[in-house]
C-alpha cells in the first residue's frame, strides 16, 4: 500500500515538470487548436465551398453557346473531352473562388445576370414578365378547374331535374320484385 | 434510279391531290365512283412513296454518293443496319420517312375499312390525302432527298458528280436505338392523322353517334403505343450515348414528342366518358384536333430551329411550311366546329362527384395542365425574347418543379379513378375499396422512412405508387374471385380468364402498373451520385458501394472507328464481381470523337461509367462515374406498358352462353345466389373500363 501510495506521488511530480515545461505547454495549446479548428477547415475546403459552389453551378447556364446544360452539368459528349467544357469549368472555378470569399448566392447569382443577362439562370427569374412563366402553369389549370366545376354542377343539375330513362317497368313486375324482396308493395304514386 | 425515286414521290404527290379532288368532287357529287378513284389513289400513294424509299435506301446500300443526301449521310464502311437508318438521318429523309408511314396508315385505314361506313370514308379519305399532299409537297418541292451533286465544267455546263466518300452518318446517331427510336416516334407522330381525320371526317359529314370512335379507338391505341415506344426508346438513347447520366432533360425535341402523347393519353381516357355516356362530345374532338396539331407543332418547333435542341438533326428554314400547315389545319377545324356545333351536343349529365366520370374529368384536366406547363415551359424562352428583346434559359429544374406536383396527382388519380363506380360510388363503397390500398400505401411510406428516405416528392410518389399498385391488384383478385367461384377455377387461370374477357380494362391496368413501374424509376432520381477522377492504371475510385479499379487503356478499331477503351475492374466488399469498358470512338469519316457509356445496371442501381477522355488540367485519362438508383425501372415499366397497350388492342374472348329450360324461381333467390358468387363486388356498381 505504500509502495503504491509512494509510486502515485512520484508520477504527480513527474507529470507536474512535464507539464511545468513551456515547449510542452506550447506543443500542446497547438494541439488542442488544431483539434479544433481541423473540423472547421476540413469543412470549409469540402463540405461548404465546393458544394455549394456545385449547387450553385447548377442554378446558371453554361454559357458556351454549344450545350443546353447548366454549367454544374454540362456534360459535352464527344469531342476531346466528354465532360465539363471550358467555359463550364471556368464557370465553376469562378463559383468556387465567389463562395470562398462568402458572397451569397443572391449575391453571385446577380453578379452574373449583370455578366452574360438573365439567359444564364438555369430558370426563369420570379420579377416582371418572366413571373408569367410561374403563373401561368398554376392560373391556367385553376381556371380550367373552376371552368370544370361551372361545368359538372351544370352537368349535376341537369341529371337532377332528367325524367327517369329507359323502358317503362311493368308495375305489376315491379310489385313482385318488391314483395320478393321484403319491402312493401310499390303505391301507385311512388312509381 | 434517282429518276425513278423522284418520279415515284412526283406521282405520289399527284395522286393526292387528286384523292384530295376527287374525293371533294364525290362527296359534293355523291358520285361513288368518283369517291371510289378518290380511295384508289390514296391507297396509290403508299405504293408510290415505297418506292422513292426503296430507291433512297438502295443509294444508301450501294453507296451512290452522287446523292447529296447519301453522300452527306453516309459513307463505305458504315455497318450495314447503320446505311439503313441513314435514311432518316437529315431533313429530307426524315420527311420522307413521315410520308411513307402516314402513307402506310392511310393505306392501310382504307383498305380495311373499303367496304364498311360508306357515308365517313370519303370525308375521312380527303382529310387524309390533304396531309399527305402537304407533306409529299415538301418531299417534292422544298427538302427533296433526291438531289444530285452536280459541278460546272470550265463551260459553265453542269455534270453530274460522284464523291469518292461520305461524310458519314453522325456518329450520335451511330446506336442500335437510333435504327428503330425514329420510325416508332413518326409512327406515333403519322398514326394520330387517323383520329384526326376521322373526326373531322365525322364532324364535317355529320355522322351520326359515337361510329367514328369506336372506328378509331384501335388506331388512336396504335398510335399512342408508338409514341410511348418511341419516347422510350429516345429517353434510353440519351442515357446510354449522351452520356451524362440521364434519360430526359426537358430538351425542345423530347418536351414535342411528349405533347401529343399527354393529350392523346386524355384522350383515350375521355374517350370513355362519350362512348358510356354520351358525355364530353366537343372535348373529344378538339383532344383529337390539338393532339394532331401538337404533332405538327413539335415538327415546326424541332425542325425550324425555333427552339435548340441536342435531339434535333435535321434543321432548317422549313418552319414557315409548317406555320402555313398549322394555321390551315386549326381554321379547317374550327370553321368545321363552328358551322357543325350542334352536331356536338352532348346529354352531359353527372349524378354524383364521387364517380368515375368525374374522376375521368379530372385526369383530363390534370392531363392537359401538364400539356400546357410543358408547352409554356418550351416555347416561353421565344415568348420573352419576342416581348423583352432578351431571351431566357427554362431549363430542367423549371419544368420539375412545375411538373412533378402534376405528375404525383395524376397518379393519385391513376389510383383513385378505376375505384369509383360509374355515375355514382357510396361512401361504404368507397371506403371498402381504398382501405386497403391507402394503408399498404401509407404502411409503404413509413418504411421507406424509417429506411433513410428523405426526399419529400420521392416519398409521396413511392407511397402512390404502392397504392396505385395495390388498387389494381385489387381489382383483378376481386374479379378473377368471382369467376373462380363460379367456374371452380385456381385464382390464376381466373385472372387470365378475367383479362381476356375485357382485355380493354384489364389490359389499360397494365398500362397503369407500367407506369408506376416508370414513376418508381423516376423516384429514384434524387439519390443520384456522380463523381469524375483522374485514372492512371492502378488508381481507384470509389462511388456507393463500389471501388473501381482502372487496369488498362487500349485501342479498339474497325473500318468505322478507332476507339479508346478504358478497362476498369470493378469491387464490392473487396470483391471482383465486374469488368466494365468505357469508350471512347473516333468516327472515321466524320473525324468526330464520341463516348460510349459502360452500363451496369440491376433493379436496384445502375453504376454508369464514362471515359471522358484526357483531363485538360492535368492530361491524365479521366473517368466520370455515376450511381443511378432505380434506373432500370424505368425500361421495365415502359416494356410493361407497351405490353399492356397491346393486350388492350386484343379483342375480347367471348363468353358462350348456355340456354336451360326457365323455371320458375323466385327472386330473392336468384338475388341471393348472385350475390354469393360475386361477394363484396356485387354491392358496387360497375362500368366495363
Amino acid at each position: 500500500m505504500t509502495n503504491t501510495v509512494r509510486a502515485l506521488k512520484n508520477t504527480r511530480r513527474s507529470l507536474r515538470l512535464f507539464f511545468a515545461s513551456s515547449s510542452v505547454r506550447f506543443a500542446l495549446l497547438a494541439m488542442v487548436a488544431a483539434l479544433l479548428l481541423a473540423p472547421i477547415s476540413l469543412n470549409t475546403a469540402s463540405a461548404q465551398v465546393l458544394p455549394r459552389a456545385k449547387s450553385i453551378a447548377k442554378r446558371v447556364m453554361c454559357m458556351c453557346g454549344g450545350c443546353q446544360d447548366s454549367a454544374g452539368m454540362c456534360s459535352h459528349p464527344g469531342g476531346t473531352f466528354s465532360g465539363p467544357c471550358e467555359t463550364a469549368r471556368a464557370m465553376q472555378k469562378d463559383l468556387d473562388l465567389r463562395v470562398a470569399r462568402s458572397e451569397s448566392d443572391d449575391a453571385i447569382l446577380t453578379a452574373y445576370v449583370q455578366q452574360y443577362g438573365p439567359t444564364v439562370l438555369v430558370e426563369p427569374p420570379n420579377k416582371g414578365f418572366d413571373l408569367l412563366a410561374w403563373v401561368m402553369p398554376i392560373l391556367v389549370p385553376l381556371i380550367a378547374l373552376v371552368l370544370v366545376w361551372q361545368a359538372v354542377r351544370g352537368w349535376r343539375h341537369k341529371a337532377v331535374l332528367a325524367p327517369a330513362g329507359g323502358p317503362p317497368i311493368d308495375p305489376r313486375l315491379l310489385a313482385r320484385v318488391e314483395r320478393e324482396a321484403g319491402n312493401e308493395p310499390a303505391r301507385e304514386n311512388d312509381e | 434510279m434517282d429518276i425513278l425515286g423522284s418520279f415515284a414521290l412526283l406521282l405520289a404527290f399527284l395522286a393526292a391531290v387528286y384523292a384530295v379532288v376527287a374525293g371533294i368532287v364525290g362527296i359534293l357529287t355523291r358520285r361513288l365512283l368518283l369517291t371510289k378513284s378518290a380511295r384508289n389513289a390514296g391507297m396509290a400513294v403508299f405504293v408510290l412513296v415505297t418506292i422513292a424509299v426503296a430507291c433512297l435506301e438502295y443509294f444508301f446500300f450501294t453507296n451512290n454518293f452522287s446523292m447529296a443526301y447519301v453522300a452527306e449521310h453516309s459513307n463505305r464502311a458504315l455497318p450495314a443496319y447503320y446505311k439503313f437508318a441513314a435514311l432518316w438521318a437529315g431533313q429530307e429523309g426524315s420527311l420522307l420517312l413521315w410520308t411513307w408511314l402516314l402513307s402506310g396508315y392511310v393505306f392501310f385505314v382504307l383498305f380495311l375499312h373499303r367496304k364498311r361506313h360508306p357515308e365517313l370514308m370519303p370525308y375521312a379519305g380527303v382529310v387524309m390525302a390533304s396531309v399527305q399532299t402537304f407533306f409529299l409537297t415538301l418531299n417534292n418541292f422544298v427538302a427533296t432527298p433526291f438531289q444530285v451533286i452536280a459541278s460546272a465544267d470550265g463551260a459553265g455546263v453542269m455534270h453530274l458528280a460522284k464523291l469518292a466518300e461520305g461524310r458519314g452518318l453522325n456518329p450520335l446517331l451511330q446506336y442500335p436505338e437510333m435504327v428503330i427510336h425514329p420510325p416508332m416516334l413518326y409512327l406515333g407522330y403519322t398514326g394520330f392523322t387517323v383520329p384526326f381525320a376521322f373526326a373531322l371526317g365525322a364532324l364535317l359529314g355529320r355522322y351520326p353517334g359515337e361510329k367514328w370512335i369506336h372506328i378509331t379507338r384501335r388506331w388512336t391505341m396504335i398510335a399512342w403505343c408508338f409514341q410511348s415506344i418511341g419516347i422510350l426508346l429516345g429517353a434510353h438513347w440519351a442515357y446510354a450515348v449522351l452520356g451524362w447520366g440521364g434519360y430526359w432533360a426537358w430538351d425542345p425535341v423530347e418536351n414535342a414528342s411528349l405533347l401529343p402523347w399527354i393529350t392523346g393519353t386524355a384522350f383515350l381516357h375521355s374517350v370513355m366518358m362519350q362512348e358510356k355516356r354520351g358525355m364530353m362530345k366537343v372535348w373529344n374532338v378538339w383532344l383529337v384536333f390539338t393532339t394532331f396539331m401538337l404533332c405538327i407543332l413539335g415538327t415546326l418547333l424541332t425542325r425550324s430551329g425555333v427552339v435548340s435542341s441536342v435531339h434535333a438533326f435535321a434543321q432548317s428554314s422549313i418552319g414557315t411550311w409548317f406555320v402555313v400547315f398549322l394555321a390551315i389545319t386549326f381554321t379547317v377545324c374550327f370553321a368545321a366546329y363552328w358551322k357543325n356545333r350542334d352536331y356536338l351536343r352532348s346529354d352531359n349529365q353527372l349524378d354524383s362527384l364521387v364517380s368515375r366520370e368525374s374522376s375521368f374529368l379530372f385526369n383530363n384536366l390534370i392531363l392537359l395542365a401538364a400539356c400546357f406547363a410543358v408547352l409554356w415551359g418550351t416555347l416561353f424562352p421565344v415568348l420573352s425574347e419576342w416581348v423583352q428583346g432578351s431571351k431566357i434559359s427554362v431549363g430542367a429544374p423549371f419544368f420539375n418543379k412545375v411538373n412533378v406536383p402534376i405528375a404525383l396527382f395524376l397518379m393519385l388519380l391513376t389510383g383513385v379513378g378505376p375505384l369509383l363506380a360509374w355515375r355514382k360510388t357510396s361512401f361504404d363503397a368507397l371506403m371498402r375499396n381504398f382501405a386497403w390500398p391507402l394503408g399498404g400505401g401509407v404502411l409503404a411510406g413509413v418504411v421507406a422512412l424509417i429506411f433513410g428516405f428523405r426526399d419529400a416528392y420521392s416519398l409521396v410518389c413511392l407511397i402512390l405508387c404502392v397504392f396505385v399498385t395495390l388498387t389494381i391488384a385489387s381489382e383483378f383478385f376481386r374479379g378473377a374471385r368471382v369467376i373462380s367461384a363460379r367456374d371452380g377455377t385456381n385464382l390464376l387461370t381466373s385472372i387470365g380468364e378475367l383479362t381476356m374477357r375485357n382485355t380493354r380494362r384489364y389490359g389499360g391496368y397494365i398500362v397503369h402498373f407500367g407506369m408506376v413501374l416508370v414513376f418508381i424509376g423516376i423516384a429514384g432520381t434524387p439519390f443520384n451520385k456522380d463523381i469524375q477522377k483522374d485514372l492512371g492504371i492502378g488508381d481507384t475510385l470509389r462511388i456507393g458501394p463500389y471501388t473501381i479499379l482502372c487496369q488498362n487503356f487500349d485501342q479498339v478499331s474497325n473500318n468505322n472507328y478507332q476507339s479508346d477503351r478504358a478497362s476498369l475492374e470493378v469491387f464490392r466488399n473487396g470483391k471482383s464481381v465486374m469488368m466494365l469498358f468505357p469508350e471512347r470512338r473516333l468516327f472515321l469519316a466524320s473525324g468526330i470523337t464520341e463516348t460510349m457509356v459502360a452500363v451496369q445496371s440491376s433493379p436496384l442501381r445502375d453504376l454508369y461509367v464514362v471515359y471522358a477522355g484526357r483531363s485538360p488540367e492535368s492530361g491524365r485519362p479521366a473517368v466520370h462515374a455515376y450511381l443511378l438508383p432505380l434506373v432500370k425501372w424505368i425500361w421495365f415499366g415502359g416494356i410493361v406498358v407497351v405490353l399492356g397497350t397491346i393486350l388492350a388492342l386484343l379483342p375480347n374472348r367471348r363468353t358462350v352462353l348456355v340456354l336451360r329450360p326457365a323455371t320458375e324461381r323466385s327472386w330473392t333467390g336468384a338475388i341471393a345466389e348472385v350475390s354469393a358468387a360475386m361477394g363484396p363486388v356485387a354491392s358496387r356498381v360497375e362500368g366495363n373500363d
